[in-house]
């Protein structure tokens, strides 16, 4: 895999699958960034744990099947990071498809 | 290798962080495990790595948010100093996981746990620096004292002579073309020559004031703003580096 995503979009995708999910997990939230992009099982830790650190995500405990588990969700901050990164995902993409597919298409 | 030692070593490589911190880690990974189904173990801590590797990132993570933390600080050494960005509500002195829990889920012994320092310590310290070399910088203060007060003792002396020479050719001049003049009858030769002698004193007094006039207002206000500047020059440093 030659394109690795930075600090920043690591982020923005887990922003974006926290907040897709219903009750978002540590391990359902590894598997789905994994059944699409190649990243390690340790790598979601220290970046989930990141985003609660600025307030982006917050923790709850709910039990499931006789223990403890820790579910994320989006704080508003959060919601506001992933708009923005998107934003700026969208002009970068943008850019990039005009280089590799030589669109001539003029900036709206 | 098992579960039960891949959390081992796990924990054992977190000892150096708050117990906040590491209880947080190893609360995830030990859910992750759970959730992963014990059928899945082997291949996820193949999939996982060292546990040290692991640890690694989750201390390299911490010293991120926290200054004043090393990431490769040797296990059980613990280095961690509350930096600027941290937040004294959320840290390990609220925490209430007691060592129990730790030991009961199987991590192992729980390190020892040391408090932050106090930020009080510097100050004290610093005072304390300043009481015991008293003898040295009060030396230093009263020679710098000494020097800037004969400095300003030679700048007033030269300014008065320079005063006193040129009142006294001006004055001088003035009365010798006097009293020259009053001779002009007996001796008109010697009265013209003082006349003229005493006028070219006055001439040159009168020309060293315009001199001093001058020096007063165009020449001074640089020199003075300079020695502003290099007196100030300690206290910004910036300022000089930016410059270059």
């Amino acid at each position: 895999m030659t394109i690795t995503p930075s600090a920043a979009l690591m982020d923005a995708i887990v922003l974006a699958v926290v907040a897709r999910e219903e009750s978002a997990y540590g391990y359902k939230i590894t598997q789905d960034i994994r059944a699409v992009m190649e990243i390690s099982e340790s790598t979601l830790y220290p970046v989930l744990r990141r985003l609660q650190k600025d307030g982006c995500l917050e923790v709850y405990d709910q039990e499931f099947s006789g223990r403890n588990r820790r579910y994320y969700r989006l704080t508003p901050r959060g919601r506001e990071q992933l708009r923005e990164t998107l934003e700026e995902w969208e002009s970068y993409k943008d850019r990039l498809d005009r280089i590799f597919y030589r669109s001539e298409r003029k900036e709206p | 290798m098992t579960k039960q030692e891949f959390m081992r070593r796990l924990a054992e490589q977190l000892v150096s962080l708050p117990p906040e911190e590491r209880l947080c880690a190893l609360k995830f990974y030990d859910e992750y495990f759970a959730d992963a189904g014990e059928e899945n173990w082997p291949q996820l801590i193949r999939d996982l790595g060292s546990p040290e590797e692991v640890a690694r990132t989750i201390r390299e993570d911490f010293a991120q948010r926290n200054p004043g933390y090393r990431p490769d600080a040797p296990s059980g050494q613990y280095t961690y100093h509350p930096g600027p960005q941290y937040r004294p509500g959320q840290g390990p002195q609220t925490y209430t996981t007691s060592p129990e829990t730790y030991v009961q889920r199987g991590y192992g012994p729980v390190p020892p746990y040391y408090p932050p320092k106090k930020s009080g310590c510097g100050t004290a310290a610093l005072v304390l620096l300043l009481i015991g070399t008293f003898p040295i910088w009060f030396a230093v203060l009263l020679v710098l004292l000494a020097v800037l007060a004969s400095l300003a003792v030679a700048v007033v002396a030269v300014l008065a002579v320079i005063v006193a020479v040129i009142g006294v050719l001006i004055a001088g001049g003035l009365a010798w073309a006097y009293t020259s003049v009053l001779e002009v009858i007996a001796t008109p030769g010697l009265a013209l020559m003082g006349a003229g002698i005493g006028l070219a004193m006055t001439g040159a007094g009168l020309l060293g004031f315009a001199l001093c006039v001058w020096v007063a207002v165009n020449l001074l206000p640089p020199v003075f703003r300079w020695f502003v500047d290099l007196c100030r020059k300690p206290f910004h440093k910036n300022n000089g580096g930016v410059q270059k």
